[in-house]
């Protein structure tokens, strides 16, 4: 009786999931499939899902010469770079501050505890504000700086959504370690740098690179500023590929060629740290 | 082993004063327990030792050597936690070894002697067998110890102790008093120990420091604080059931001294050759007599309060008995016998006037104390 419950439960939860992996994967089958197809077989109706499959599309984003106007001024391993540079330099920026300042934020004691919280949530709310709200005084402000089309300013201006969150979701973090555990260090004979490598730092590393991981994704995927600010010669791929809709065509296999290869190290990332960031983020929820 | 001096420290948050102008000595080898209610400023005492809160004014000297400035990684102090601090990352054995690997003790002990030290005092403890184990497949009492352990494992100036056995379960915290106690002597460590359980306090310090708002009522052996209290305080905080205070007027009569209680409506009569007791007379005292100095009978004798029974709890090798006198008022008993037959009727209370304590009405310190048992 209680085996083909189970069994029936098991059978139920196991449908539940499969319509709800359909659903996430669905699209990204989607795109996977049209990277896959010709231009023919993408537009014509109903949806072929046989078809003769090629890399053409990965090819050509790859090759130099190109024809047609969009697709000449397209570089995509170029956008690419650009990504990795700016969103990887950006998180690391955003992380040294971030950590930096959440554990401060955790620690250090002030006059009023108030102050404390005060200064924690004018932090944090920069990363409420909507970006469209900021986008065109940080145009004025980079052009006057004339930093425009130039890395540094996207890896500057992605602070603002990097800096934010690392110091919420780390603070949170470096909040969970009991006070007393540092202290005890200190009087074991180690100085506060070295209590929080030791101590500290192991105690919230999945925490930490969990913040790392979503920073990361945040600003590789960031599309607003880079639309702005960015330029012929920083411009990262989610800017990039909106090239490939042009006057005369919109390539939209070259897109999804392009789309697919620009989730790539999220994937790999996400898929590397996955038992990171699953104990990362139920850290808090769950004490041993 | 040292001796350590503290002299009138003074500890502020904001304008909340949590010690006020505290000064003691613990001598070379000495236990002090710091007794105290709850928000006494005992563990904030501790955490000036160890260096974990800057002084706002007075000094600590560790034989001699000024420390108030001192960082608390440079103080040779070692303190356990009343939540024990353990690090979680670590197992048994690395967390007992990790105060032998401080930067400052990395010449003093190389790999060898770190594991002979920390064998030597999981044996002490009994937790050879858990080395291996990470603190959270421990219980309670494993955890408490492996605290401990890593507080004994250096051999630090003094132990600072903050609650040690509070958060075991009262089997073991019963054995651990005794065992904490040969340890020290075992050890003939300095100590400074805070706890809130009098017992404990009296059982394991050499001298017992009572706190009442950061402030010291009373530095004493475990005796004097039972019998000599320096005042209320003390009297309330040592003992359970608390003993009993009574307001009254203090009268010579025919040589001998007579306390009236008017709202109970008797005199308690009692002899001393105490001169100092004549300047109280005729002046309000408050008299204390604790639960184990009183006895219950059917009949009026002298020294004795009419009241009801109304109440008997059974403890493990006694009975204590509350009575409800006038005005709401209850008395607690300490009694070997069992007056269940007495549950609910009238009963007087006798008083053993030679063990009596009095008090003055106004600020409360002691100006009389009876026999000492």
């Amino acid at each position: 009786m209680d085996e083909t419950k189970n069994i029936k439960t098991k059978v139920i939860l196991y449908i539940l999931l499969f319509i709800v992996a359909v659903v996430i994967l669905f699209p990204f089958v989607w795109i996977f499939l049209t990277s896959l197809k010709t231009a023919g077989d993408i537009t014509c109706y109903p949806p072929k899902f046989i078809f003769d499959a090629s890399w053409d599309n990965y090819k050509s984003l790859f090759k130099t010469s190109q024809t047609g106007a969009a697709a000449s001024t397209l570089n995509f391993s170029r956008y690419y770079i650009n990504s990795l540079i700016i969103a990887g330099f950006g998180t690391l920026l955003s992380l040294i501050i971030g950590f930096g300042a959440g554990y401060t934020l955790t620690r250090a004691k002030f006059k009023k505890e108030s102050t404390r919280e005060n200064v924690a949530f004018t932090l944090i709310s920069f990363w409420f504000g909507p970006e469209l709200a900021i986008i065109l005084p940080l145009y004025i402000f980079f052009n006057k700086l004339n930093l425009l089309d130039n890395h540094l300013a996207l890896i500057l201006a992605y602070q603002l959504i990097g800096i934010p969150f690392t110091i919420w979701l780390s603070r949170s973090f470096f909040s969970d370690v009991p006070a007393s555990v540092e202290e005890s260090s200190r009087i074991d004979g180690y100085t506060a740098l070295q209590t929080f490598w030791k101590i500290t730092f192991p105690m919230v590393k999945s925490g930490l690179a969990a913040t790392a991981i979503l920073t990361f994704i945040f600003e590789w995927n960031n599309f607003l500023f880079a639309l702005v600010i960015g330029g012929r010669n920083t411009m990262p791929v989610t800017t990039g590929a909106l090239g490939f809709i042009s006057y005369e065509a919109a390539l939209w296999g070259q897109m999804a060629a392009a789309i697919i290869l620009s989730s790539i190290p999220q994937l790999i990332i996400a898929m590397f740290a996955q038992k990171n960031m699953a104990r990362g983020l139920t850290f808090g929820a769950v004490k041993g | 082993m040292y001796r350590l001096e503290v002299k009138n420290i003074t500890k502020n948050f904001g304008k909340t004063t949590a010690v006020k102008n505290l000064s003691f000595n613990c001598e070379e080898g000495e236990t002090i327990t710091l007794l105290g209610p709850t928000g006494a400023g005992k563990t904030t005492t501790l955490r000036c030792l160890a260096g974990l809160e800057e002084l706002t004014s007075g000094k600590i000297y560790l034989d001699g050597k000024d420390i108030s400035n001192i960082p608390p990684n440079h103080r040779e102090l070692a303190m356990f936690f009343e939540n024990y601090a353990l690090y979680p990352h670590m197992t048994v054995r690395e967390n007992m070894a990790y105060p032998l690997k401080a930067p400052s003790r990395r010449k003093e002990f190389n790999k060898e002697k770190i594991d002979k030290r920390v064998q030597e005092i999981a044996e002490l403890l009994q937790i050879s067998e858990l080395l291996d184990r990470k603190p959270t497949e421990l219980s309670g009492g494993q955890k408490q110890r492996t605290a401990l352990g890593r507080t004994l494992v250096r051999k630090p100036k003094v132990f600072l102790l903050d609650e040690p056995i509070a958060h075991l379960d009262a089997v073991l915290r019963h054995r651990m008093r005794g065992e904490m106690k040969s340890i020290f002597q075992k050890l003939g460590c300095t100590v400074i120990y805070v706890t809130h359980d009098y017992r404990e306090a009296l059982s394991i310090g050499d001298r017992i420091l009572v706190i009442r708002k950061g402030e010291l009522v009373q530095l004493a052996i475990a005796e004097d604080i039972w019998s000599r209290m320096n005042n209320v305080f003390v009297a309330k905080l040592a003992g359970d059931p608390p003993i009993n205070i009574f307001k009254g007027i203090l009268h010579t009569e025919e040589g001998n001294f007579k306390i009236e209680l008017k709202k109970q409506k008797t005199d308690i009569v009692f002899e001393s050759k105490k001169e100092n007791l004549k300047k109280w007379e005729e002046k309000e005292v408050l008299l204390g007599i604790r639960p184990n100095n009183i006895t219950i009978s059917t009949i009026k004798k002298p020294n004795s309060i009419n009241g009801t029974l109304s109440a008997i709890e059974a403890m493990s090798s006694s009975y204590e008995i509350t009575v409800s006198i006038s005005e709401g008022k209850m008395i607690k008993v300490k009694s070997k016998i069992n007056f269940k037959d007495l549950l609910n009727k009238p009963i007087w209370v006798n008083i053993d006037s030679e063990r009596i304590h009095l008090f003055n009405c106004q600020d409360e310190e002691s100006i009389y104390h009876g026999r000492i048992l």
